[in-house]
């Protein structure tokens, strides 16, 4: 097990977990996983595009955190 | 090109002339740019404000919305008597006062791919720095759905766009140029269509926040048309609690239908480059 920091909370996951993996562990209910489809992912200050998630191998001490859009003008 | 600048000029711009990286011959490519800013609202007074005042010579504005008194408090260019005109003309009218140097058109039409296609056939100048890739557009609009047109139509025509938004006490602001960081992708690569977003109708925002981020939008386009520094590949984050700005490293994404089609590969890019 790895521990990673979702939005500033310690998480303990496999090590093999891959950035999708945590955004659907995370996702507790059917709203959070449709939001958690419609945001940017930002790992160490990095944005991992969508595509990208399922192929991002996690690391011990990632800080994951996710971006809404604004859109106001 | 450049000839000198008149006196008149010189004495106007000389505190940005006085900076190494502008000098008279920066100074002549702001008045010689091309600017189109997508919704003039919140964002899009402030920065207007701001390009016109550095003597960016060429404004385009873009927007249907008429005046409101709910936007007074933030959209600095309206007052109460302009209530009920259209923004863009009342937008105009003030650039004009303020520096008759730059040359501004209104366009008081909602942007989306039709309505830009029948101002550029309206506008040679504008059409001539489109074709040229000599126009920077600013997208300051207040929907997701206008921001995915814009950012479509700027990769269509490989032009480079300066992407603000502000809601509540966040702010964004992005530049997307695929031909010189082509690795930070494009806004599609950030956002898709369907994103949770937020917004100031929703949400309510400060004057000061739209203006800080607003700033930097304008901030980033100078630096863009001067060519000071390396093109920015990164999400700025403005946080109006906290008064702090955050840098986020873009990727561009390898699957995104706008940047990553055939006609914008990288490899097709390069191509055109070498011809």
């Amino acid at each position: 097990m790895i521990t990673v920091y979702f939005n500033s909370q310690p998480l303990s996951v496999p090590a093999d977990t891959n950035l999708r993996d945590i955004l659907a562990l995370v996702a507790t209910t059917q709203q959070s996983h449709e939001a958690f489809a419609n945001v940017a992912a930002v790992v160490n200050e990095c944005i991992v595009p969508k595509s990208q998630w399922p192929h991002y191998q996690c690391q011990a001490s990632d800080n994951i955190e996710l971006f809404a859009a604004v859109a106001g003008g | 090109m450049t000839t000198s600048l008149s006196e008149t000029r010189f004495v106007h711009y000389y505190r940005q002339i006085l900076l190494p990286e502008v000098g008279e011959s920066g100074q002549q490519t702001l008045l010689q740019s091309h600017v189109l800013i997508v919704g003039v609202g919140g964002l899009g007074t402030h920065v207007a404000q701001q390009l016109a005042a550095a003597g960016v010579g060429h404004l385009y504005l873009m927007d249907n919305d008429k005046v409101e008194r709910s936007n007074l408090p933030r959209q600095v260019l309206f007052a109460a008597p302009d209530i009920g005109q259209n923004k863009v003309d009342i937008a105009k009218r003030q650039i004009h006062q303020h520096n008759p140097d730059v040359h501004v058109v209104a366009w008081p039409w909602h942007f989306d791919l039709d309505s830009v296609a029948i101002f550029i056939q309206q506008q040679p100048l504008l059409s001539a720095a489109l074709h040229q890739q000599k126009l920077t557009v600013l997208d300051c609009s207040d929907n997701l759905t206008t921001r995915h047109s814009v950012n479509l139509w700027c990769v269509e025509h490989k032009l480079v766009l300066v992407s603000a938004a502000v809601s509540a006490f966040c702010g964004q602001l992005l530049l997307v140029d695929l031909q010189n960081a082509q690795h930070a992708g494009c806004y599609r690569c950030l956002f898709n269509e369907h994103a949770i977003t937020q917004d100031c109708q929703s949400m309510g925002v400060l004057g000061p926040t739209v203006a800080v981020v607003a700033s930097m939008q304008a901030a980033l386009t100078l630096k863009h048309i001067l060519r000071v520094g390396a093109a920015d590949d990164h999400l700025h984050v403005y946080d109006g609690y906290t008064l702090s700005w955050r840098k986020l490293k873009r990727q561009r994404d390898r699957h995104c239908p706008v940047c990553c089609t055939p006609s914008n590969s990288p490899i097709s890019h390069q191509r055109e480059a070498s011809l």
